[in-house]
């Protein structure tokens, strides 16, 4: 039957429709995934496959998380380089006279800046030095990476941790600093500002332009219905989640994600409130008439869809909240057992890990061969007070990154997870005085059994100011490896073909040989 | 009866017509294609020196760290100044500015536009080309999106990151104090 809508009609239903709220906006966006993972017939997944984003937002400053550790004039007195550029905010070398920080000149406020921590071959081994033969040193409140990184006296061939160093967003490769002067070659836009280098980093598309879908979001679109092909007769559970709501790094062309919380799924009702608080009554109220099956109600296909999606959304979330809350067990092992003895933090970044090990923990119930997850851990924004502020803030991330790897390991899904960092910006060398502020290049880490690790991959820079990878303003450092080739390395792992990679980042052959037999960077297994 | 002294006197007066009919619209003689002599005019008496017009940020500076504004009025003054960089300069992301020096330097038309907006010595300039506020402490700026930036006073006790600091946001408020970004 034809149905010719009048104008006025057409108003008043879509108002009608339109009864949801924002409040419920990220719980409605969850049923981006309504789009059908396709039960396709490809290779299916070989295994299960995580691969979990945790985002340093504010630019963290990474010179002081891994750095020269070098003295000898073989190697360019690297780490006197790097002391001299930091003045007061550099960390303190074992071998050397302490770094003194004084904050305010003309007074006896004097504080000798603590040292660094060696990086070694292993535990009480011998120093790791670099192809070039170079030293490093790690924060002194990493001692757990450091043990990531170096393996233990009783494993010391279990390294789990590698760095990527001096990496940042590029357009294309830029040869040394007098090509960077040359003004000729095309360079991120935006560059040193908070939400554009976010966004780059996310989408991979340093060009500036619109992106509305990220690297992950992407990927999601070439591998859910591939490879997470067990969601069957109208199950559907999403390939990517997020923990902090929702970021262009998780949404594709068809694909989104599930944004939930500490304490699991945005819903609409359920266990998390009282059973007789407003919010609660509403949502109650919501949801029954989004589940009604009467159609009746739902006078146009606008409102049909908007009820179908709604009411997917709600099962969806409780599908994922009842095996969020009682995970069981896995390969044999407790979940809140295991999460109880890992020695997480009861702070912000503790409660988000622990959440990301009850949705990897659960990815066979919800049906996931390949699964992504996304952590934001802000605060590193420090143009105020470095030392002080970023010493708490890695203490906390050494502490519950130790714990999350351990407990992923005692679950025997260490194999498969890997976690990587990212971060809008490094930071200038130069001291401000008690912090440093926005540059471009830096170091990131990388997390997981399947990483090759207690390798620093890269190309570390120079650390002298004016030196030859400084552009300026106090040491601003440009980048030798691009974000696309550390995230083409992990997409391969994660089940994106050659192929592919080029959907999912667009610039990727401006750095990599798409097909070639070595990885980019060579940090995975 | 025609006499052969008629008839002479009629062929002399055909040829001189004809040759005076010729004679009409052939070229000018070399004499007459000579440009005629001109006396130039003698040049007028230089005209008085016309002021150069004012920058964009001469005026909307003119009267930054006066005693007749407030340091919100010079903050304010700033923004505006900024809002009208990127206005005008379409493709300033290709400029990326991450600190104070490099803002001022587009203001000096390091800016793909090469376009001016403030002279090279300017109050609110220091020796060093920072943009300063009215304690000759340089502005805070502070890149949060491109074209958009947090612009932060010391305040009188010309430290950062003390109570008397006071900042303008994107959005037009201000944060005093100490809060830090």
């Amino acid at each position: 039957m034809s149905r010719n809508l009048s104008r006025r009609r057409f108003l008043g239903e879509a108002s009608c429709a339109a009864l949801g709220s924002t409040s419920i906006l990220s719980t409605i966006l969850n049923l981006q995934m309504a789009n059908n993972a396709v039960a396709g017939t490809g290779d299916g997944a070989s295994g299960r496959k995580t691969l979990v984003c945790l985002f340093l937002s504010g630019g963290c400053d990474s010179y002081n998380v891994l750095l020269p550790a070098d003295t000898s004039p073989a190697n360019d007195g690297a780490y006197d380089d790097y002391a001299a550029a930091r003045s007061n905010l550099a960390l303190s070398h074992p071998d050397k006279a302490p770094v003194i920080f004084n904050p305010d000149a003309g007074t006896n406020d004097q504080i000798a800046n603590p040292n660094f921590l060696p990086l070694n071959t292993a535990e009480g081994g011998a120093a790791y030095t670099d192809s070039s033969g170079r030293s490093y040193g790690i924060h002194p409140s990493c001692t757990r990476l450091k043990e990531l990184f170096e393996g233990t006296s009783a494993e010391p061939n279990k390294k789990r941790l590698s760095f990527i160093s001096n990496i940042g967003t590029l357009v294309e490769p830029i040869a040394d600093k007098s090509a960077y002067e040359s003004g000729n070659l095309p360079l991120p836009k935006a560059l040193f500002s908070h939400s554009d280098q976010t966004e780059q980093w996310q989408t991979s598309v340093p060009q500036g332009q619109t992106i509305l879908s990220g690297w992950a979001g992407r990927a999601a679109d070439i591998l859910h219905s591939r490879l997470n092909t067990e969601q069957t007769n109208g199950f559907y559970m999403p390939m990517n989640f997020s923990i902090n709501g929702n970021t262009v790094f998780q949404t594709g062309a068809t694909e989104g994600q599930f944004v939930l919380t500490s304490n699991g799924a945005l819903s609409f009702s359920g266990p998390h409130g009282t059973a007789n608080d407003a919010q609660s009554i509403k949502n109650r109220t919501l949801k029954e008439m989004a589940t009604d099956p009467m159609n009746e109600h739902y006078r146009n296909l606008f409102q049909q869809a908007f009820r179908k999606s709604t009411a997917d959304s709600i099962e969806r979330g409780e599908q994922f909240q009842t095996s969020f809350d009682a995970p069981g067990s896995v390969n044999g092992q407790d979940v809140d057992a295991a999460i109880d003895a890992a020695g997480f933090l009861d702070d912000y970044l503790g409660n988000q890990l622990r959440a990301a090990v009850r949705t990897i923990a659960i990815r066979e119930t919800l049906k996931l061969c390949r699964q992504t997850l996304f952590i934001e851990y802000g605060g590193w924004d420090n143009h105020s007070e470095l030392l002080n502020t970023q010493a708490a803030l890695l203490s906390s991330l050494d502490t519950n990154l130790y714990a999350y790897q351990n407990c992923l390991e005692a679950l025997g899904l260490g194999d498969d997870v890997i976690t990587f960092t990212s971060s809008d910006f490094a930071r200038t060398l130069r001291s401000n005085g008690q912090g440093t502020d926005h540059a471009w290049s830096g170091n990131q880490f990388v997390l997981g059994s399947p990483v090759d690790g207690g390798k620093i991959v890269g190309n570390y820079a120079s650390l002298a100011i004016d030196g030859p990878d400084d552009i300026g303003r106090g040491g601003r450092i440009f980048p030798k490896v691009s974000v696309d080739e550390y995230f083409c390395e992990l997409l391969d792992w994660f089940g994106v073909a050659q192929g592919e990679m080029g959907t999912v980042l667009p610039n990727i052959e401006n750095f990599h040989t798409l097909g070639a037999v070595n990885r980019p960077l060579g940090f995975i297994s | 009866m025609i006499t052969r002294k008629s008839i002479a006197l009629l062929a002399l007066t055909a040829a001189l017509a004809v040759f005076f009919f010729w004679n009409r619209n052939t070229a000018p003689s070399e004499l007459e294609q000579q440009p005629p002599i001109v006396t130039l005019p003698k040049p007028p008496p230089p005209k008085p020196e016309v002021p150069m017009g004012k920058l964009i940020g001469e005026k909307l500076l003119h009267q930054y760290a006066s005693d007749d504004t407030t340091l919100r009025d010079d903050l304010q003054a700033i923004s505006r100044l900024s809002l009208s960089y990127i206005t005008l300069v379409k493709n300033h992301a290709n400029h990326p500015v991450g600190c104070n020096a490099d803002l001022a330097d587009a203001f000096h038309g390091k800016n793909p536009h090469q376009q001016r907006f403030l002279p090279d010595r300017h109050k609110v300039f220091n020796d060093e080309g920072e943009m300063i506020d009215r304690w000759q402490t340089p502005l805070f700026i502070h890149p949060v999106s491109a074209g958009r930036w947090e612009i932060r006073s010391a305040g009188p006790d010309r430290k950062l990151w003390t109570g008397d600091d006071l900042q303008l946001l994107p959005n037009g408020t201000f944060v005093e104090g100490f809060t830090k970004n």
